[in-house]
């Protein structure tokens, strides 16, 4: 009872190709009507309500929004915690990571199951003791040696990263990556003298790079993308973050479509960059960490 | 003869002992090796989650304002928050909020990736198209959103014009708000859950299909009885995932509607937030904290089992 019948199969495959452009209509529309008003003088948000694409096109406004709500100093800030944080969570995941898969010492498995144990825990969680451990940080922020007497860490780039040093999913990742590769490897480098750093540095990391580039990516857009911590911590002008100052100027000029959706798009594109040069390694990396499950 | 056997044994046992002797101080430098890797992970971990997580559950039982000492009051802020109403408004929000979202969400999902599985032109272009923003900030989409929802100059609502429908006040009156922040956090996260999708699906057994085929299952019949059970687990993943995802919202409702109209869409952490850092009310919102991170653990620790078991 195999059904060949060319008419359905091709009714099929239409209705197949119609909802998959439906979807994609679904997002690309959208896209493409963000698109339009970030080109959209500003004037013609009231002079023409109601209509999608603009009458006259204004590249303009992308350096306005860079200069007039200071998109560009957040800009820096974010990309400069991005990176910072994005570096330290790395090294300190492909060293733990390679302590916990390769080198046997005393309490392993407590500590590896330890660090599962703080990835369900919401960032919610800790944030009230972090800010007051932030504030009564010694001899910062005009504190004295018992911390007392100033704002500590708050409102400061150090207290900014403070909760992007570590991310106990990188050390997991990183460690199950390094469980899969063949102890020989190490072995010949250890007859030569080598010692485990030189395993970690010189051979098992360099064959590593997917799980590198996936927890390198997922570190940058924790850091870029991060909201609540930089809402709490930030008062100065200068200090905020990207999300932080477009919500900032959202809320002081809720009509300024145009200078918003470039802001917008802007605060995207090193997300969506990264997103696109590691894509190969990171759709892989999302099905196979979600198949473990 | 006999002596030199004597000294060969012996000197084995000597070049034994030594090697030993050798591999336990190799063994313990490598310990050593071990902890040093480990060691600045572990520090910072314990400065910035561990502590932190006890003091919650420490700063939980007192009263704080961040200017005096905190006050000892026992079970004082749990009693008192469960008979808060704007906190149970709270937990009814963020779970209308979940219910509404992870089920709906799951299922298009699927279909999405159901829809993009098939050879076409254009397949990986239409992945990375629904897959983009959720590389991008919930502030940024929240940013988009807002636009989208403009009573005035937003498409949707230009388009339900032209359609001769009056406007809809998509974010500002009290029933639309949540159903909106609903469908724009489908919107963002449906990418992330298709991707996932599409790899289980990919890891069914094309040959089952096959077989039931030729024994005259239909491709519904098909679907329904074989790919549903195959990725049951890749399921109660996402639907775990996700409803841990969604109990935390808070971005969307602090950019979109700042938590109204009349609390429509309060959420949990947006009670929480206020509470801290508005009105530094830090006890009452570790108390908050300490709850929601048992909802949080307990949905985590059933989804484990749930999931193991079905694979099982």
């Amino acid at each position: 009872m195999h059904h060949h019948n060319p008419a359905r199969r091709l009714l099929k495959s239409v209705l197949f190709q119609a909802g998959a452009l439906l979807l994609i209509g679904m997002y690309l529309v959208p896209m493409l009507f963000i698109f339009a008003m970030s080109l959209r003088p500003s004037q013609e948000v009231f002079s023409r309500p109601g209509t999608l694409l603009p009458e006259n096109v204004r590249a303009a406004n992308y350096p306005d929004a860079v200069q007039s709500a200071d998109f560009g100093r957040f800009f820096i800030n974010s990309l400069g915690l991005s990176v910072i944080g994005t570096v330290l969570q790395v090294v300190l995941s492909c060293l733990a990571g390679y302590a916990l898969a390769r080198i046997p010492f005393r309490g392993r498995n407590l500590l590896f199951l330890s660090i599962i144990g703080l990835l369900i825990i919401p960032p919610q969680i800790t944030m009230i003791p972090l800010f007051i451990l932030a504030k009564f940080v010694p001899l910062a922020g005009g504190n004295d040696a018992f911390g007392q007497g100033g704002i500590g860490l708050l409102d400061s780039y150090p207290g900014l990263l403070l909760p992007h040093l570590i991310n106990p999913l990188g050390i997991f990742l990183m460690r199950q990556f390094y469980l899969s590769l063949p102890e020989e490897l190490a072995d010949a480098v250890r007859v030569d003298g080598g010692t485990d750093w030189t395993v970690l540095w010189r051979i098992f990391t360099p064959l590593s790079k997917p799980a590198v580039v996936i927890v390198a990516i997922f570190s940058f857009q924790g850091v870029w993308n991060d909201f609540l911590w930089p809402l709490i911590i930030t008062q100065r002008n200068e200090l905020k973050t990207l999300q932080l100052g477009l919500t900032v100027f959202f809320q002081e000029n809720t009509t300024e479509w145009p200078l918003l959706m470039a802001g917008v798009l802007m605060a995207s594109v090193p997300v969506i960059l990264l997103f696109l040069l590691a894509q190969k390694f990171f759709v892989t990396g999302v099905g196979a960490g979600a198949l473990k499950g | 003869m006999q002596d030199q056997t004597l000294t060969s044994v012996l000197s084995r046992r000597w070049l034994g002992w030594l090697q030993g002797a050798e591999r336990g101080v190799l063994t313990k430098r490598r310990a050593r090796t071990g902890y040093a890797f480990i060691a600045p992970a572990v520090l910072i971990l314990v400065v910035t989650n561990l502590i932190p997580l006890l003091a919650t559950l420490y700063l939980s039982f007192t009263e704080y304002d961040l200017l005096s000492p905190p006050q000892w009051v026992g079970l004082g802020q749990y009693e008192s928050l469960f008979q808060d109403t704007d906190f149970r408004n709270a937990i009814g929000q963020t779970l209308y909020f979940t219910v509404a979202q992870v089920p709906l969400g799951t299922a298009i999902a699927l279909l999405a990736a159901l829809l993009l599985n098939r050879d076409m032109a254009g397949r990986t272009a239409y992945r990375t198209i629904v897959y983009l923003p959720q590389a991008t900030s919930y502030v940024v989409i929240a940013l988009i959103w807002v636009f989208l929802y403009d009573p005035i100059n937003g498409p949707l609502n230009i388009f339900l014009t032209s359609m001769g429908g009056g406007p809809v006040y998509w974010l500002t009156d009290e029933r639309m708000a949540m159903p909106s922040l609903v469908i724009m956090s489908i919107w963002r996260n449906l990418g992330y859950y298709m991707v996932i999708y599409l790899a289980a699906l990919q890891s069914v057994p094309q040959e089952l299909h096959e077989a039931a085929a030729i024994d005259g299952a239909s491709a519904f019949g098909r679907f329904l009885h074989i790919t549903i059970p195959l990725i049951a687990p890749v399921t109660a993943f996402i639907v775990v995932t996700w409803t841990i995802g969604a109990l935390q919202m808070f971005t969307q409702a602090y950019v979109m509607t700042g938590g109204g109209p009349v609390g429509t869409t309060t959420t949990i952490v947006f009670r929480l937030y206020e509470e801290a850092f508005l009105f530094l009310q830090l006890g009452r919102a570790s108390a908050m904290a300490m709850l929601f991170l048992i909802a949080v653990a307990a949905l985590g620790l059933l989804g484990r089992r749930f999931i193991a078991g079905k694979e099982a």
